[in-house]
């Protein structure tokens, strides 16, 4: 093959530069440790890289959520903890309230320890954050959730929302309760709030319950009433007060009632004096008004008998009204607001000392409730908690997965790369070498 | 006295053929110079009665070497070599730059969707907030910067295009006089060597600048086309090129032969300017049109989503990003042709972000009717009689059509490109971090009277808000109503509606015991309408309620935060204008782009090697035959040398013979 001289000279100089660009490529690798430098390297390879890296970002933004939920949750259990003690030691306080041994001062002393329970419930349920969030306000964080109103019980004034982060594709998490569903949302036991208008010292208890189903039936009716959804019930007095014998003449009682909707008022009939052979010696009388059938709550009153046995009042069909507004829920500030109500209450007599033990069962009831209450708010903080757990695990397997797939599609291989270095450094070397000394030859060199 | 003249006749040959030589020595390294070389013969020979006497040599010709079609294939190799390595040092930049950390859009945009994210977890953080917005500052930073690279380059592409028609011309020109020279001296029977080497390396360099095909014409002139068979030079005649503005203004340059009128942009192809102009064609402005469609999608996703929840003031998102629809956004999306005779003023108002294409089009006014051909797939998407209506809608495009004054005549041309310059335009306009919409605008619980027990969820809106939808669940509203269960019915019963509004159905079906999706529809009897849907679940009883309100002071809210980031993943892009809804997010999107020019970088570069490879090839097959060997020609030297010697050597022997006889 004739060969020019130009094409000697080219031909050597074309393959050093191949050579040496190839060496540049192999250093660039080498220095920055990657394979694929721009897409154009390898672009199947470079859309994966994108997309694992993407993914890697969501893994440890997802990650990051969960450390921020883990921190929120971990607060509010924390805040929850205080709670359910205080609620425990109200129990122990009802209880030990209930003793009908105490006098008034007795309570009074426990009146001032229920207090600052309850002061002490009110400001957990303001918990604020390190940013001054009200935790258990819902989505109104900037307003104080329990207000404190001048008769000193509080309402709530937040809403029912919660905060959600997202801690994988579409899956969110709630990091923060709110107070209506731990403070506010729990059920009051004997479902209403009954009270009594007597003006000569009647009580009126807390109501029993004794069919559910009767007394959503009698509900059914007065849907469009608003609520409270007053019924009243009326007992009449009829003892003969012109009986010369008054008040020591025959007990007679009538009960009828008006329902919400004004319907009434009804004859009730089903009573029993349940301690009317005693009354003399307990100093009350007991009157059960069984209206199971009706709307499925018995009612004990209790009648406070003078210093003769008889009861007070002043016959000749006096009526004396109760009121019994249905009440479904009752949160936990205010049962302890009404604790710490009903032991400041003076009770000097037995009436009223009944009365209160039978205040206090109902308290005690809903101080359960209310416990029962945390206990699944904090059950579904464990669970969430362990939701944020797992996940976290499998973000990280992810985290490794990907580094993984990420190393092999990108990242070179050191060894390799470095003996591929060192064998185009030689040929480089040797390209150079023969180069020269190739084009070193010229027959002109020998013209003498 | 012949012995004399055979002497010098060779002392001639040996005298030519070494001028020859050194000829072929000085010029070993001149382009494009092919290797001559002497052929001599024998002289008449005398008669006589013995027979012939020889009389001497002569020069016959000084040829030229080289072969025809291995010239060819050189100038092609070249030609071919110059496209793929102007278009891949030009897509290099792009491919670096879509996907460097430091450019590439997909850092910018999980930088603002992480900024999201972090404000998911604390939405009323003002640190949070604010770290949102600079995110956001620097999304639309992202993209103006891209835009502004991509541009740059491509004013670089229109530059050069315009210095490589001027040297074309130059070159041109100038194989036009060499075809002259060349003719002139065929005519006299005899190949001018060089001269014939300068043309046809005139034509190699034209060929590396810009495609042509050739035309070797027998009074040895070469005709030259450039194109699908235009004429460039035809003998001495040549017809120039010329760069002028083209109906997509600005952006490409159209290359016409002013002679004829013709625009010759489309059918160039080859050499330096094909490479660059095809480069232009197939990533510049599709890279351009897709960063804005982009940037036209994220700021309408992020403007909408915001619009569709609360701020801290409890006032509805204002736009984060600039309006999408500005005025002079929309006429931006118009260029009219020049020459157009009709005055009409058109503009773009883009309707719906998630179908749009990435293309371009043109609207074309032909004997009394108009016709808007979407440029991607050439496909006709509108077409009618003049005079164009004053909107045309392209609801499957995404795009409507203003005419806001004026009207088109015949002849007329308008270039449509929706997104072109739109991640130019794209910039952030909210500077108060407080008026980033983070909460959703209802709310919803649950009556603390209820019998039943069941689990809500908070009302969703699904429409779209507007100014004029807000109204609708803003504080004075249409809120707060109830639901209210019937049992019989076995209904969710909408109640206490404000005067003045509706919502409809008023009865919800209800399921007991299982989840309940609830939609209905808040009217406000003005023609506004907003859906809202609501989960409920369990078993509620007769008269059991749930109470919506607007969510005055949810400052604690994130409900529309978490749905912005949502937007990170949501299906918000057409990947092709062959499906008919969004089918892509916006960093799948992007990741199409990249991989698009890195497959396309990668095929130049194997193709750039694979025509440097025959290019080289080329390039030994005419050094061959044509190159200059400068040892050869030294032995040549010694040849022609030691021949002349000789030939003095006869001279000196018919000298003495002379003396002989004078010495008698």
């Amino acid at each position: 093959m004739r060969v020019s001289t130009t094409q000697a000279f080219g031909s050597g100089i074309n393959s050093i530069q191949d050579i040496y660009s190839d060496l540049l490529r192999t250093q660039e690798q080498v220095s920055s440790g990657k394979r694929v430098l721009t897409p154009s390297d390898d672009p199947v390879a470079a859309t994966r890289i994108l997309n694992l890296q993407e993914d890697n970002a969501l893994i440890s933004r997802y990650r990051d959520n969960i450390t921020l939920a883990n921190n929120n949750l971990s607060e509010e259990e924390s805040i929850l903890t205080s709670v359910l003690t205080a609620v425990q030691r109200l129990e122990e306080l009802t209880i030990q309230a209930g003793d009908g041994a105490l006098t008034n001062e007795d309570r009074e002393a426990i009146a001032l320890e229920s207090q600052q329970i309850y002061e002490q419930l009110v400001s957990l349920g303001n918990s604020q954050n390190a940013r001054g969030e009200y935790l258990f306000a819902g989505s109104q964080a900037n307003i104080q959730p329990f207000q404190l109103q001048p008769d000193g019980s509080v309402v709530y004034v937040g809403d029912a929302s919660e905060r959600e982060v997202e801690i994988a594709g579409g899956n969110y998490v709630s990091i923060r309760d709110s107070g209506f569903d731990v403070f506010q949302h729990i059920d009051n036991s004997h479902r209403i709030a009954s009270s009594s208008n007597s003006t000569v010292g009647y009580y009126i208890g807390a109501g029993n319950l004794a069919d559910e189903q009767a007394f959503d039936n009698y509900y059914d009716q007065f849907t469009a009433v608003a609520m409270p959804q007053t019924t009243t019930l009326t007992m009449s007095d009829n003892r003969d007060a012109a009986d010369p014998n008054f008040p020591d003449v025959p007990l007679d009682f009538t009960f009828a009632y008006i329902q919400p909707d004004g319907t009434g008022p009804i004859a009730s009939t089903n009573i029993n004096y349940l301690n009317a052979d005693t009354y003399a010696t307990d100093g009350f009388l007991e009157v059960e008004v069984d209206m199971t059938a009706e709307m499925g709550q018995v009612y004990t009153l209790y009648l406070p008998v003078d210093e003769n046995g008889f009861v007070v009042g002043a016959g000749g069909a006096t009526t004396t009204e109760f009121s019994i507004d249905r009440q479904e829920t009752q949160g936990l500030m205010a049962t302890a607001y009404a604790l710490t109500q009903l032991l400041q209450q003076p009770a000097e007599e037995s009436a009223a000392n009944q009365h209160l033990s039978d205040r206090l069962g109902a308290i005690l009831d809903n101080l359960d409730n209310a416990g029962r209450n945390l206990d699944t708010v904090s059950a579904r903080i464990g669970a969430r908690m362990n939701v944020l757990e797992s996940t976290d695990y499998l973000h990280e397997d992810s985290e490794i997965y990907n580094a993984e797939a990420l190393a092999n599609i990108e990242d070179i291989d050191f060894a390799k790369a470095l003996s591929d270095l060192s064998l185009q450094e030689t040929i480089l070397q040797a390209a150079q070498q023969s180069y020269v000394r190739v084009t070193s030859l010229s027959l002109f060199d020998r013209l003498g | 006295m012949s012995l004399i003249n055979i002497a010098l006749s060779g002392l001639n040959v040996a005298q030519t053929s070494l001028a020859t030589t050194s000829h072929n020595i000085t010029n070993a390294n001149t382009e494009g110079y092919s290797r001559q070389r002497t052929e001599q013969a024998t002289q008449q020979p005398n008669f006589t009665g013995a027979g012939y006497i020889g009389a001497g040599a002569r020069i016959t010709g000084i040829d030229r070497l080289y072969n025809d079609f291995i010239n060819e294939e050189l100038r092609l190799a070249g030609q071919d070599l110059q496209q793929s390595q102007a278009y891949l040092s030009q897509a290099s930049q792009l491919d670096s730059l879509l996907a460097s950390t430091n450019t590439s859009l997909t850092t910018s945009l999980e930088s603002f969707f992480a900024s999201l994210s972090t404000a998911s977890e604390d939405p009323q953080s003002p640190a949070t907030r604010q770290l949102v917005l600079s995110e956001a500052d620097g999304l639309a930073d992202r993209y103006n910067l891209l835009y502004q690279q991509i541009n740059d380059q491509n004013s670089y592409i229109n530059n050069q295009a315009e210095a490589l028609v001027s040297q074309i011309n130059q070159l041109v020109t100038s194989i036009a006089d060499l075809n002259d020279s060349v003719a002139a001296a065929f005519s006299n029977g005899r190949q001018p060597n060089d001269l014939i080497d300068r043309r046809d390396q005139a034509i190699r360099d034209l060929s590396e600048l810009v495609g042509v095909t050739t035309s070797p014409q027998t009074d040895g002139t070469v005709n030259l086309f450039i194109g699908t068979g235009q004429p460039l030079v035809v003998g001495g005649d040549v017809t120039l090129l010329e760069t002028t503005r083209s109906l997509d203004a600005n952006f490409q340059l159209s290359i016409i032969q002013p002679r004829s009128g013709t625009d010759i942009t489309s059918v160039i192809s080859g050499g330096q300017l094909g490479g660059l102009l095809t480069y232009q064609q197939e990533l510049v402005v599709p890279s351009l049109n897709e960063l804005g469609r982009l940037a036209l999608v994220t700021a309408d996703a992020i403007n909408q989503q915001q619009a569709q929840g609360l701020d801290l003031e409890g006032n509805f998102g204002v736009n984060i990003f600039d309006d999408i629809n500005t005025s002079a956004a929309m006429v931006n999306r118009v260029t009219a042709d020049t020459a157009n005779n009709g005055d009409a003023l058109l503009q773009i108002a883009v309707t719906d972000t998630s179908l749009l294409t990435a293309s371009d089009y043109t609207l074309r006014v032909t004997g009394g009717n108009y016709e808007i051909v979407r440029l991607d797939d050439s496909s006709v998407v509108d077409s009618g009689s003049i005079p164009l209506p004053a909107t045309i809608s392209l609801p499957s495009e995404g795009i409507e059509i203003q005419l806001t004054a004026g009207a088109v005549a015949d002849g007329d041309g308008f270039m449509l490109s929706p997104t072109r310059r739109s991640a130019e335009l794209i910039s952030m306009v909210l500077n108060e971090p407080t008026q980033l919409a983070f909460a959703a605008p209802l709310r919803a619980i649950t009556s603390l009277d209820n019998r039943g027990e069941i689990t809500i969820s908070q009302p969703e809106i699904i429409t779209p808000l507007d100014t004029n939808t807000q109204p609708l669940v803003s504080a004075g509203g249409a809120t707060p109503f109830d639901l209210i269960y019937d049992e019989t019915g076995g209904f969710w019963q909408i109640s206490n509606v404000p005067v003045g509004y509706s919502v409809s159905p008023a009865n919800l079906a209800f399921t007991p015991g299982v989840n309940n999706s609830l939609t209905f529809t808040i009217d406000d009897g003005l023609g506004n309408a907003v859906d809202v849907t609501m989960d409920i679940s369990g078993r509620p009883q007769n008269g059991d309620a749930i109470s919506v309100d607007f969510n005055s002071d949810g400052v604690a809210d994130n409900r529309n935060v978490l749905a912005m980031v949502e937007l990170q993943t949501a299906d918000l892009i057409r990947s092709s204008s062959a499906v008919t809804g969004p089918n892509q997010g916006l960093v799948d999107s992007y990741g199409q782009l990249v991989e698009t020019v890195g497959v396309v970088t990668a095929q130049k570069k194997i193709e750039t090697e694979a025509n440097q490879d025959i290019f080289q090839q080329a390039f030994d097959n005419r050094e061959e035959i044509s190159g200059v060997n400068l040892d050869e020609e030294a032995a040549n030297l010694i040849r022609f040398e030691q021949a002349y010697s000789a030939a003095s050597q006869v001279i000196a022997i018919a000298r003495q013979l002379f003396d002989r006889i004078l010495e008698l």
